[in-house]
């Protein structure tokens, strides 16, 4: 099996995890509001482009 | 293959000390020595985010990019004056060829005129205070598209320069900046189609969309790393509907303006909803006996809610705006998830106000007076003036 492309992948379960919040909210077992919501996506975003960033840096 | 000429055969330059500037050797040594140039401001090709223009002015100035970014950001929100100063540097400065010296090519004079006309209609704009709408729709829309398109092109050349083609033809730059407003519009679409169909009760389907899209970068991230741009039309979904799903926006209670003026507190509501838009509920004419209490509920999902009350009621409220303020009755609190507890008790026999109003991105207002109906200023609806009003009519003292 090859190896995964890192970038690829994390950011890939960063916006699977930000699916699952926004799933989870609908489903009544969340109550997202603008103080939880805003970490977050700056958490996924920022991940997006770190991992982004370090596999363009490593030449990926 | 010829052979490289040899250092006599330079001419007398050869002989004499090199001049102090960083000259590169070559066969086309000067025959004099140059003058000491003084030092440049050139756009960093080693050390940039988007043209170099940071890196640049930190190199000129000998201080941490960083710093010079951190002030680009921050001064974009004073007037986005960075904005157009960045744009502006991108077309007039020249690029440095890492040597220390501007590249060849002569991108001068026609970057120089462009370079103009974005600073002059951009100032236009930025002077105008509203972006240049305030001067009617042929020139107010001019500006930002010109704005636009000028990025747009910028970053065309960009991208094929990070392809190899360092000097791409006008039909090339054209394309690139075509394809990237293709991209940037159905980003725009996306966003705009998630918010909609959140906000339409669709915030499952949209969720469900961003997962799958998540798990199929992951599934592809052993075959293909090209996968990752996945993650843009991920986002461009996500985050609205987590704007909207925090906000509590809900299409379903309308969209427009309304006005409800109830005759007597028998023809008022048990609750007031409106999806989008502005909700005005006015009780300055409702007839409304001594010792009464009345309990209304107001929810919007985001525009304006205003609540105008007679002077001599007391208001009790609590309210909760996602994002933007509220006003009760002059004193006013804004930002992100504002709650807001207060209000006055009045004596017994005072009429009461008991408000329970929800905005989801807007403004909670609770006023004497509309401020659109011409009689609304801010000195006489100032709180000193507010709680003067209030404490004769036996309100003033005890805060909810």
């Amino acid at each position: 099996m090859s190896r995964p492309d890192l970038a690829t992948l994390i950011s890939g379960l960063a916006i699977a995890a930000l699916g699952t919040v926004l799933l989870l909210d609908q489903a009544g077992e969340l109550s997202l509001d603008f103080g939880s919501l805003a970490p977050l996506v700056l958490c996924v975003i920022g991940l997006v482009l770190l991992v982004g960033g370090l596999a363009k840096r490593d030449g990926a | 293959m010829a052979r490289a000429p040899a250092p006599r055969d330079r001419g007398a330059m050869s002989e004499t000390p090199p001049p102090p500037s960083p000259e590169p050797a070559g066969d086309e040594a000067p025959t004099t020595q140059a003058p000491i140039s003084p030092r440049r401001l050139l756009r960093s090709r080693d050390d940039r985010v988007l043209g170099g223009v940071c890196g640049g002015l930190a190199r000129y100035f000998n201080v941490d990019p960083l710093i010079i970014r951190i002030a680009a950001v921050a001064l974009i929100f004073l007037g986005g004056v960075s904005v157009i100063a960045y744009v502006a540097a991108l077309l007039l400065v020249p690029e440095d060829d890492g040597t220390g010296r501007p590249v060849d090519g002569k991108p001068g004079r026609v970057a120089t005129i462009v370079g103009a006309v974005v600073i002059v209609l951009a100032g236009v704009a930025l002077l105008d205070g509203r972006w240049g709408f305030g001067f009617g729709w042929a020139f107010g829309a001019l500006a930002p598209t010109v704005l636009i398109v000028t990025i747009l092109a910028i970053a065309g050349q960009r991208l094929l320069a990070n392809r190899g083609e360092d000097q791409p033809p006008a039909a090339r730059i054209a394309g690139a900046a075509l394809l990237l407003s293709g991209i940037v519009l159905g980003v725009l679409v996306l966003a705009a189609g998630g918010a909609v169909a959140t906000a339409a009760g669709g915030g499952a389907a949209i969720a469900a969309a961003v997962i799958v899209l998540g798990l199929l970068m992951v599934g592809l991230s052993f075959k293909d790393h090209r996968a990752r741009w996945l993650a843009l039309p991920a986002l461009a979904l996500a985050i609205p509907a987590g704007v909207v799903t925090a906000a509590g926006i809900d299409v379903d209670h309308g969209i427009g303006s309304r006005h409800y003026a109830p005759a007597t507190l028998a023809d008022v509501r048990g609750g007031y909803e409106l999806g989008v838009g502005e909700l005005k509920v006015d009780l300055r004419g409702t007839r409304w006996p001594r010792e009464a209490t009345l309990d209304l509920k107001v929810d919007v999902g985001t525009g304006h809610a205003l609540i105008l009350v007679p002077e001599d009621v007391c208001v009790q409220a609590q309210t909760h705006a996602g994002l933007g303020y509220v006003n009760l009755l002059g004193e006013e609190d804004g930002g992100a998830d504002v709650d807001e507890q207060r209000g006055t008790v009045g004596r017994t026999s005072a009429r009461r106000l008991n408000l329970v109003a929800d905005m989801g991105i807007g403004a909670i207002e609770v006023r004497h007076n509309d401020p659109n109906g011409g009689h609304w200023g801010p000195q006489d609806h100032g709180p000193d003036a507010i709680a003067a009003s209030l404490a004769d009519a036996g309100c003033a003292g005890e805060r909810a």
